[in-house]
């Protein structure tokens, strides 16, 4: 199994940061195993967590209003080893966006939002650099987003 | 350059920064007028400029995927005042996403994208706080995508 560090130094998120600037991030992560069917976190949900994919594939997902008051939930993106989700949990907002579900086993490392952002905001070339990233991935989840809306339209 | 000064130190993007830091960033800028239904930038084209609204407001529309080999082009949202658009000349493929057209006369700051980057890897802690405003801004766009789609 990898290190937190080493699966770090493997994301898209992180990649390329200096040893010492991993070994930061790295202090603040935990791993956790999620069976499949299981939530990372469920939206409306209190941000706390930020989460780095290590092995397998995460759903993200919308609650859709089906009528009768039932609710399904719509699947926006899928995204797996390297990626990262609950952006929320660092900059943003209160609450997740949407809800994400191991569709398989799945290893993540689990951040604490808050003090990832302290850590960022304090080592602002760091920051720089992996805020920018957050803006490419949510970017891509934005339009993903757009797509399904699209088709649930039709 | 005073109107583009304040209108930088009112967007959601530029508000954090000091005065000093604004300074660096103003000769990034012009500003640019268009008529209702002009594009200010269209899908697919190289970005070139980052994009604040001044005053009036962009609809932003784009070619999605409903099926595969399926394209249709869809209005999106509309942008207000104050916001930022065309952020790809900062983020990623560095080729515009959509297309940005006027929906009433509109001012915009555009802001060179080369420069600009220069300048936050010159300035990381300028780099920091626009990335930071820009996480802002699309999070709550997919917030608010989600809101009036799924509601």
């Amino acid at each position: 199994m990898a290190t937190i560090k080493q699966a770090l130094a493997a994301s898209e998120l992180f990649k390329g940061l200096t040893d010492d600037d991993l070994d930061k991030v790295a202090a603040l992560g935990r791993t956790e195993v999620y069976e499949k069917g299981t939530p990372l976190f469920v939206q409306g949900a209190t941000a706390e967590n930020f989460y780095v994919v290590e092995l397998g594939r995460v759903a993200l997902s919308s609650a859709v209003s089906s009528g009768a008051g039932a609710n399904k939930e719509i699947a926006v993106e899928t995204i797996k080893n390297g990626q990262s989700c609950g952006f929320s949990a660092v900059k943003g907002a209160p609450v997740y966006a949407l809800s994400a579900k191991a569709v398989e086993p799945v290893r993540v490392i689990s951040i604490d939002g808050k003090r990832l952002y302290d850590l960022l905001r304090e080592n602002p070339v760091m920051g720089y650099r992996v805020m920018s990233r957050m803006v490419a991935s949510l970017s891509a989840t934005l339009r993903n987003v757009r797509s399904t809306i699209q088709i649930f339209r039709r | 350059m005073v109107a583009v000064r304040e209108a930088l130190a009112k967007s959601v993007l530029f508000k954090g920064l000091s005065d000093a830091e604004l300074d660096q960033v103003l000769p990034l800028c012009h500003e640019k007028s268009y008529a209702a239904g002009f594009s200010v930038i269209s899908e697919g084209d190289a970005a070139k400029d980052l994009y604040i609204i001044a005053e009036g407001k962009v609809i932003v529309e784009m070619n999605l995927s409903v099926y595969p080999g399926m394209v249709q082009e869809a209005l999106i949202e509309t942008v207000p005042s104050e916001e930022p658009f065309g952020w790809s000349a900062v983020v990623g493929s560095r080729v515009y996403t959509m297309t940005a057209r006027c929906a009433e006369a509109t001012k915009v700051i555009a802001i060179d994208g080369e420069q600009l980057l220069s300048l936050f890897n010159g300035s990381p802690a300028i780099g920091f706080k626009v990335m930071e405003g820009l996480v802002e801004v699309v999070s709550a766009r997919i917030k608010s995508v989600v809101r009036t789609a799924f509601a």
